[in-house]
């Protein structure tokens, strides 16, 4: 169906007469025109005569990415290869080079393939992630894989252009808590790696920023307390620690398990975490052996 | 209504482009010439609305997610964001604005929205009125007249179902039945702030507002609609889900291990920003447990 038809529609059934969705954007002859494919309109104007009468862009492009990035690490995630595969095989050089650069991260950190390129991977997508002003959705997908991947030692470059990205509120929703976790997850690595000094400075990149996301808050929490454990040598903050894996446990959410225990494993043994709550070194045993962090 | 956006189309698509990893010519070839679409980058030129979804479709990024972003650098047009980021006076405000549009234009938006901002107003104490009876009566008749809901409608139905009455409720689950229920269900994953999963959400707070109203086989029959599909895409879908299952499963059988498996869901967000969240379902808790004892001497 052509875009003038579906608009045709849409104002139909809203109800809505030419002469109210016009007025000020556009005269009502023009409109009219337009609805009968005797004119186009600017992409401005269709727009903000969409945005009046609350239709989303996507029912003009009745069409979604598929499989997106979010699939196919969710796929990833869950141990299933085969979407990964699949896109891979179907690619073309016509495609976001991007979009190869991730599958080949996920690959790479998720089921240890094509370990031998994954150096150059690295570099190469470092450089493109470092080099773009502002990251929105591939950008950041992309950094959230370099976070596990990427050298140790450019780790804090990349956390560094992360912190920034954040501070620019140009993020809604869903692009903050995903840039919220991308940087828990570095804070982490380099907890795992001993550099404590780096790892807070990264963490504080993130103050005064709330997640909206569930799933990015409890990252951050949890990142919070054995932050403060590396860097004061202690073992405080396990209740909560305690109780936010017994109720994600309870909640059965084995993708985010599986993304996030290996990352926080080493850190609670290494503080002698202990709980009564649930059976820890189990817990550990089931969710780390999925994969291994480089 | 109407006003220019403060950032421009032509710099948000260059910025996707580039977010993208793709060069003007992977865009523009086969649809514009590589100048044109370079001087609508800067701001310089204009390109057709045609023109604006083929280009945009190369990108391959979802387009719900563009709206959003392009909305949340342009949070002048869009009510439902302006709201969110308001103060309560401001909210007042709003609201008293639009409704005071509406009284003059007669633009159904600007009813809708007043609405909209009173429902969270009421919602946050900043007024002590409920939204009149026939303006939500015009909501909810907008809502059936609306045969795919878009953001616009969820968001609107996710402010409104705490105001309404029994008969107006049962008008909500009726909708949003055929909402849920119009398209296949997914077998892959969704995202977290996607039409969908707002839809999904809206059921579950009208399940809940049907359990603290002892409507239990009602709730029961909503979630089960909402079961079908894939949760794990959203913890805070999945952790609705089970906590709310598990006030239909006890007021079935008085069990003392749904009490325990409700606790250790709730306490999950104790010392989190979201420790509202197990203090109110404690709470909600504690009721049932009390009704249902009532229920029991009885």
């Amino acid at each position: 169906m052509t875009i003038e038809k579906t608009f045709w529609q849409q104002r139909r059934e809203r109800r809505v007469t030419l002469v109210s969705l016009a007025d000020n954007i556009v005269s009502e002859s023009t409109l009219s025109r337009f609805e009968q494919q005797r004119t186009q309109l600017s992409a401005v104007t269709f727009i903000q005569l969409i945005q009046r009468m609350h239709v989303d862009w996507s029912v003009f492009l009745a069409w979604r990415p598929e499989p997106s990035f979010d699939q196919l690490r969710r796929a990833a995630e869950k141990g299933n290869a085969a979407p990964l595969h699949a896109f891979l095989h179907q690619w073309s050089p016509r495609q976001s080079i991007l979009a190869r650069w991730y599958v080949e991260l996920l690959l790479a950190r998720f089921f240890h393939e094509g370990t031998a390129e994954l150096a150059a991977t690295s570099q190469v997508a470092m450089a493109q992630v470092l080099k773009t002003d502002h990251w929105y959705h591939d950008t950041l997908a992309l950094a959230q894989q370099l976070v596990h991947m990427t050298t140790i030692e450019s780790l804090p470059t990349l956390l560094d252009a992360n912190g920034h990205q954040l501070q620019l509120d140009h993020y809604a929703a869903e692009a903050m808590s995903t840039g919220i976790g991308v940087q828990m997850e570095g804070v982490l690595r380099l907890l795992r790696e001993n550099q404590v000094a780096a790892a807070q400075s990264a963490f504080e990149q993130t103050t005064g920023l709330r997640a909206n996301h569930f799933e990015e808050e409890l990252e951050y929490c949890i990142t919070r307390i054995l932050l403060q454990n590396e860097r004061d040598g202690t073992s405080r903050g396990f209740a909560t620690v305690a109780n936010i894996l017994n109720g994600v446990r309870e909640m059965a959410d084995a993708p985010f398990l599986r993304a996030f225990i290996p990352q926080i494993a080493p850190l609670l043994q290494r503080h002698g975490f202990q709980t009564t709550l649930f059976d820890a070194p189990a817990f550990f045993k089931q969710y780390a052996q999925h994969h291994t962090i480089c | 209504m109407g006003e220019e956006p403060c950032m421009k189309l032509g710099p948000f698509f260059r910025q996707h482009r580039l977010d993208a990893g793709m060069t003007i010519h992977q865009v523009a070839d086969n649809i514009v010439s590589d100048g044109v679409l370079s001087r609508f980058e800067r701001g310089e030129s204009e390109v057709s609305a045609l023109t604006f979804w083929r280009i945009t479709k190369r990108l391959n990024q979802d387009m719900d997610t563009l709206q959003h972003q392009f909305c949340h650098l342009n949070p002048q047009n869009d009510v439902v964001l302006a709201a969110g980021q308001a103060s309560q006076s401001e909210l007042v405000a709003m609201m008293r604005r639009y409704r005071a549009r509406f009284v003059k234009t007669g633009w159904r938006y600007d009813d809708l929205a007043a609405t909209y901002c009173q429902a969270l107003a009421w919602i946050n104490h900043s007024v002590p009125e409920l939204p009149e009876t026939a303006a939500l009566d015009r909501a909810m008749a907008y809502l059936e007249q609306i045969k795919r809901w878009g953001s616009f409608e969820t968001a609107l139905t996710t402010a409104l179902v705490p105001c309404l009455k029994q008969l107006q409720l049962d008008r909500v689950a009726a909708a949003l039945t055929t909402q849920l229920t119009r398209d296949a269900v997914p077998l892959v994953s969704f995202g977290r702030d996607s039409v969908l999963a707002q839809l999904l959400a809206v059921a579950q707070t009208v399940a809940e507002v049907w359990i603290e109203s002892q409507q239990y086989e009602e709730a029961a029959n909503l979630l089960h609609l909402v079961a079908r599909f894939p949760l794990d895409s959203s913890m805070a879908l999945q952790y609705r889900q089970q906590t709310l299952q598990l006030r239909i499963a006890y007021h079935r059988d008085h069990r003392s291990e749904y009490t325990q498996q409700f606790s250790i869901l709730a306490n999950t967000w104790q010392d989190t920003q979201y420790q509202m969240v197990c203090m109110a379902d404690q709470e909600s808790w504690h009721r049932l447990v009390r009704r249902e004892e009532g229920r029991h001497d009885d």
